[in-house]
C-alpha cells in the first residue's frame, strides 16, 4: 500500500516538473509547480515528516508560487509560438550533461552508508524540531531573521520603479 | 544501465534525481527568466526530499532543521529573483534572458 | 634643587609652544614679551643656580629615565658645573637681550610668533646642549639647535635664496652631524658608557683602552665641531646663514649656537688630551680657519658677511686654544667674543633696520652722526675685536695667542698665523668701522636711530664687551688674579707654560702692536672714503676678485661635490628607478594582461555562466565520487 502510493506520488511529482520544463507560457509552467509540489508533499507525508509537508504546502505553494503567478500576471507575458529553448544542439548536449550530472547524484545518494544505518522510521514531531531550532540552531535561526529583513529591504528597492530614471521616461 | 529500484529509499532517491534533473534541464535551455527561477525551485525541492528521506530513516532530526532553512533561503531566492526580473522587464520590455548581456566583461 | 635644571630647559620650551601653537599672536609685543619673560626667568634660574654654585663649589646633576636595553642604560641627565655655568649665564643672559632686541627689530612681521617661537625653542635646545651630562643628551640639544639655526635662517621662506640658505646650513651640519653620531659609538664601544664623568673617569684609569680608537673618537667629534663650528673644509654655511633676520645671526650664529663646537671639544677634553695628533690637527685647522676667512673679510661689502667672516675667524681662533690645551682660554674667548660680536651685530641690525635693509657698507658712511648711540656702542666693540687694551677681546684673544706660542703642543707657526689673522681682523674691523659711521652719507635711505628696545640691549652689550675681559686677567700683569681660570680648573685641563722666545708680556705687546699696525693702515686706507681702497683693488685685480670670490670654495665645491652627486641621482633616477620600476610593475602588466584575458570568460550571458557552473559542479562532483561503491 505505501510503495504504491510512494510510486504514484512519485510519478505525479515528476509529471509536474516536466510540465514546468516543457510549457509553452509560464502560468502554465508555474501550475505544474503546484502538481509537483503537491505530490512532493505527498511523499513527506509518506515519509513521516508531516511538519514539512506542511510547509511545503503553505509556503512553497501557497506563497513562492502565487508569487510566481503573480509576476506572470503582473509582465503579461505572451504564449511562445513554440518552446523558447536554444539551438537543437544545446538541448542535445544539456541532455547528455544533465543525464550524467544525475548519475552521478544518484550514485552519491544510493551510498551504502544510509542504508547500513538504517533505523526503525520514528515520526519526528514539532516538538523535537522547535526544541533544537531555538536550542542548538539558535543563531542561524536569528540570522536567518536578520537576513530576511535585510531581503525584503532589498526586493523594496528593487522593485520601486524609480521615478526620475526609470526605462520609460 | 540503470538497475531497477528495489527499496522504498532507493525509489525516493530516483524520484529526487529525476527532478533534479528536470530542474537542470529546464534550467539550461529555457530562456525565460521566470521559468528558470521556476526551475531553480525544482531542484531544490529535490534536494529537500532527498534531506527529509535520509533524517527520517536515520532519526537525524538535523536534516528536517535544514530543509526549513533551504525553503527560508529558497522563498527568498525567488522574491528577489523575481524582483530582478521586474526590474529587467522594465528595462527590456522582456524576460528573455539572452538580451541581459551587460556584465560582458 | 636638582629639578630646577630641568626648568632652564622647560621654561623657554613652554615659551614656545604658549607662542607658537597656542596664542599665535600677530602682535611682536605680545610675542616677544612672553618669549622675552621666558628667557629673562631662564636667566635668573640660570643666575641663582651660578650663585648657588659659587657658595657650594660643587656640581648639581639631575636625570629623569630615558631609555634602557640590556646593559645599555640611557637618563635625561643633566649637570651643571662650572663649565656649563659659563655657557648657562651667555646663551640666557646674551639671549635674553636680543630677545629684547628683536621686538624692536621685528616690529613690522606678518607672524612674529613663529619668529619668537623659534627663538625660544633654540634657547631650549642649547640649554639642553650645554646641560646635558652624556653624549646622547648634547646631541638631542645639538640637533635641536642645528634644527632652530635651519628654521630660522629660513623664516622668511618666501625668498628661495634665504630657504636655500637655510637648506644649506642644515645639509652641511649634518656631515659634521654623521661623524658626531659616528664618535659617540666609538665612545660607547670603547666606554661602555655615554655619560661625560664616567668616560673621563675611565680615560684616566683604565688601562684597557685602545688609544687608537680613542684618537679616531676625538677625529669624528672635531668633524662634528667643524660643522656646527664653521671650521674648513664646513665653514660656507655660516655665511650664508645671514640670510636670516640680524639678531638671529647675533644670537645663534655669532654668539652662542656656533660655538657649541668649542664646547663639545672643551667638554670632551680627556679624549683630546689622550689624541695629540688629533689636536694638532685641530689647532692648524683653526689656524688657517682664522686666517682664511679674514682675507675674505678684508674685502666683502655686507655688512653682515664682513661679521660672518669675522665670526668664522674667531671661532677658528678658539679651535687654536683647543688644540694647544689652553681649553679655557678658548671659553674665555667664547665669552668676551659673544659679548662683543653679539654687540655687533645688534649695532648692524640697529643700523640696517634704521636704513630700511640696506646692508651694503659702501652705501652708508657718515652715520656716526644720525646713530649716536649705536656709534658709541659699536666703538667699543670694535676695539674689543681688534683688540686693544683693556677691551674684553684683547684678553682672551692674547691668551689664545699667548698659549699658541708657549703651550708645549704650540710652535711659532701656529702663533704667527694666529697672530696674522688677528691683524687682518683688525684691518677689516677698522675699514668697517670707518666705512660706516665716517666719511660722507653715500646712501638714499634716510637714516634715524632706533628705539629704546633697539639700544638698551646695545648698552649692556657694550659694557659686557668693555669689561668682561677683566675676570680673566693674565697672571703675567699681577693686576688682577685670573678668576674665569680658576672657576673652569676644576672641569677643564690646564696647560703647562714651556719657554718661548717671548714671555708672556712680550707676547702681549707684539699682539697690541699687530693690532695697532691693522688699524693704523686701515686708516690710512679709508679715512678719506672708499677712494684709496678701490685704488688698491684695482692695482691687485686678480687677489682682489678671487678675496671677493670667497676663494670660490663655493663654486669649487659645486664642482667636486655636488656636480658628481647630482650626476649621481641623474644616473639613479634614469638607470635604476628604470629597471626597479620594470621589475615592480612587470607583475603589475601581467596581471592586466591576465585579467584582459580572463574577461573575455564574462561573456554576460547568463546561461552561459549556468553552462560554465554545471560543467564545473559536474567535475567537482566525479572527482568527489571517484573510487566510491554504489
Amino acid at each position: 500500500m505505501r510503495d504504491g502510493l510512494f510510486i504514484a506520488f512519485g510519478i505525479l511529482t515528476i509529471l509536474g516538473g516536466l510540465g514546468v520544463v516543457v510549457a509553452r507560457h509560464a502560468i502554465f509552467s508555474a501550475f505544474s509547480m503546484v502538481i509537483a509540489f503537491f505530490g512532493l508533499s505527498a511523499l513527506y507525508v509518506l515519509w513521516g515528516s508531516n511538519f514539512i509537508a506542511m510547509l511545503q504546502i503553505l509556503i512553497y505553494t501557497g506563497a513562492i508560487v502565487v508569487l510566481f503567478v503573480f509576476v506572470v500576471m503582473l509582465l503579461d507575458l505572451k504564449k511562445e509560438s513554440s518552446l523558447d529553448t536554444g539551438s537543437g544542439l544545446a538541448v542535445m548536449l544539456s541532455g547528455a550533461t544533465v543525464w550524467f550530472f544525475s548519475l552521478l547524484i544518484l550514485r552519491a545518494m544510493n551510498r551504502g552508508s544510509y542504508f547500513a544505518s538504517e533505523k526503525v522510521l520514528v515520526s519526528q514531531d514539532m516538538r523535537v524540531i522547535s526544541h533544537l531550532l531555538f536550542t542548538k540552531y539558535l543563531w542561524p535561526f536569528e540570522i536567518l531573521s536578520l537576513f530576511l529583513l535585510a531581503l525584503i529591504i532589498g526586493v523594496c528597492v528593487l522593485a520601486r520603479p524609480d521615478s526620475k530614471e526609470g526605462p520609460h521616461k | 544501465m540503470i538497475p531497477i529500484p528495489s527499496t522504498l529509499a532507493q525509489w525516493s532517491h530516483y524520484i529526487a534525481a529525476c527532478l533534479f534533473a528536470l530542474g537542470l534541464f529546464g534550467f539550461l535551455i529555457r530562456k525565460n527568466g521566470i521559468v528558470v527561477l521556476m526551475c531553480i525551485e525544482l531542484m531544490l525541492n529535490a534536494l529537500n526530499l532527498f534531506l527529509v528521506e535520509v533524517s527520517m530513516r536515520s532519526s537525524h532530526p538535523e536534516g528536517i532543521i535544514f530543509v526549513i532553512f533551504i525553503i527560508t533561503v529558497a522563498a527568498a531566492e525567488a522574491a528577489v529573483g523575481l524582483g530582478i526580473i521586474l526590474n529587467l522587464y522594465r528595462l527590456k520590455g522582456s524576460v528573455h534572458v539572452d538580451l541581459f548581456k551587460s556584465l560582458k566583461g | 634643587m636638582q629639578v630646577v635644571l630641568f626648568g632652564l630647559i622647560l621654561i623657554p620650551l613652554l615659551g614656545a609652544i604658549l607662542n607658537g601653537l597656542v596664542l599665535r599672536s600677530k602682535h611682536t609685543r605680545v610675542a616677544g614679551g612672553i618669549a622675552t619673560a621666558c628667557s629673562a626667568a631662564c636667566f635668573l634660574l640660570a643666575l641663582s643656580l651660578s650663585l648657588n654654585y659659587f657658595e657650594t663649589g660643587t656640581p648639581l646633576s639631575a636625570a629623569l629615565p630615558w631609555m634602557s636595553a640590556g646593559p645599555f642604560v640611557l637618563n635625561w641627565g643633566l649637570r651643571f658645573d662650572a663649565l656649563t655655568l659659563v655657557m648657562t649665564l651667555v646663551i640666557t643672559g646674551i639671549g635674553t637681550l636680543i630677545h629684547l632686541f628683536s621686538i624692536g627689530y621685528m616690529d613690522e612681521e606678518k607672524s612674529p610668533y613663529r619668529y619668537f617661537a623659534y627663538l625660544n625653542l633654540f634657547l631650549s635646545a642649547m640649554l639642553l646642549l650645554v646641560l646635558g651630562d652624556s653624549l646622547p643628551v648634547l646631541f638631542v640639544g645639538w640637533e635641536g639647535v642645528g634644527l632652530c639655526s635651519y628654521l630660522l635662517i629660513g623664516y622668511w621662506y618666501e625668498d628661495i635664496d634665504k630657504a636655500n640658505a637655510g637648506m644649506k646650513a642644515f645639509v652641511m651640519n649634518r656631515i659634521g652631524d654623521a661623524a658626531f653620531l659616528l664618535g659617540v659609538f666609538i665612545c660607547y664601544q670603547q666606554f661602555k658608557s655615554v655619560t661625560f664623568t664616567e668616560m673621563a673617569h675611565l680615560t684616566a684609569t683604565s688601562n684597557s683602552l685602545s688609544v687608537w680608537w680613542l684618537e679616531m673618537a676625538a677625529l669624528c667629534l672635531f668633524v662634528g665641531a667643524t660643522g656646527k663650528s664653521a671650521q674648513i673644509p664646513l665653514f660656507t654655511w655660516l655665511p650664508d646663514a645671514m640670510a636670516g633676520p640680524t639678531p638671529v645671526s647675533a644670537l645663534i650664529h655669532a654668539a652662542t649656537m656656533v660655538t657649541a663646537g668649542i664646547y663639545l671639544v672643551a667638554r670632551t677634553a680627556f679624549l683630546f688630551q689622550v689624541s695629540p695628533d688629533v689636536s694638532q690637527w685641530m689647532a692648524y685647522t683653526g689656524a688657517f680657519t682664522a686666517l682664511f676667512a679674514a682675507t675674505i673679510a678684508l674685502v666683502q661689502k655686507d655688512i653682515k658677511k664682513i661679521l660672518a667672516y669675522s665670526t668664522v675667524s674667531q671661532l677658528g681662533l678658539m679651535f687654536v686654544a683647543l688644540g694647544v690645551g689652553a681649553y679655557s682660554a678658548a671659553l674665555f674667548h667664547v665669552m668676551t667674543h659673544a659679548f662683543f660680536k653679539a654687540l655687533l651685530f645688534l649695532a648692524a641690525g640697529a643700523i640696517i633696520h634704521g636704513l630700511h635693509g640696506e646692508q651694503d657698507i659702501f652705501k652708508m658712511g657718515g652715520l656716526r652722526k644720525h646713530f649716536p648711540l649705536t656709534f658709541l656702542f659699536s666703538s667699543i666693540a670694535v676695539a674689543a675685536i681688534c683688540g686693544l687694551p683693556p677691551f674684553s677681546g684683547f684678553f682672551s684673544k692674547d691668551a689664545i695667542l699667548f698659549a699658541a706660542l708657549a703651550s708645549p703642543t704650540g710652535d711659532v707657526l701656529l702663533w704667527g698665523v694666529a697672530s696674522l689673522a688677528s691683524l687682518l681682523t683688525a684691518f677689516y674691523m677698522t675699514r668697517f668701522y670707518l666705512l660706516i659711521f665716517f666719511g660722507d652719507y653715500r646712501g638714499e635711505a634716510h637714516p634715524h636711530e632706533g628705539s629704546a628696545l633697539l639700544w638698551i640691549p646695545l648698552a649692556v652689550l657694550a659694557v659686557g664687551s668693555a669689561f668682561a675681559g677683566l675676570v680673566g686677567m693674565p697672571h703675567g700683569l699681577h693686576m688682577l688674579p685670573d678668576y674665569f681660570g680658576q672657576l673652569l680648573s676644576p672641569v677643564l685641563p690646564a696647560w703647562q707654560e714651556t719657554h718661548a722666545f717671548l714671555g708672556e708680556i712680550g707676547a702681549m705687546s707684539v699682539a697690541v702692536a699687530v693690532a695697532a699696525l691693522g688699524i693704523g693702515t686701515a686708516f690710512v686706507i679709508y679715512r678719506k672714503g672708499t677712494g684709496t681702497g678701490e685704488k688698491l683693488a684695482r692695482a691687485f685685480s686678480p687677489l682682489y676678485k678671487l678675496l671677493l670670490g670667497k676663494w670660490y670654495i663655493d663654486e669649487l665645491y659645486e664642482l667636486t661635490i655636488v656636480l658628481p652627486f647630482k650626476a649621481l641621482c641623474r644616473f639613479s633616477s634614469r638607470i635604476i628607478d628604470r629597471a626597479i620600476d620594470v621589475t615592480v610593475l612587470f607583475p603589475a602588466r601581467l596581471a592586466r594582461v591576465g585579467g584582459t584575458a580572463l574577461s573575455l570568460v564574462q561573456v554576460g550571458a547568463v546561461q552561459v555562466h549556468l553552462w560554465i557552473m554545471v560543467l564545473g559542479g559536474l567535475v567537482l562532483l566525479w572527482w568527489a565520487l571517484r573510487g566510491l561503491v554504489v
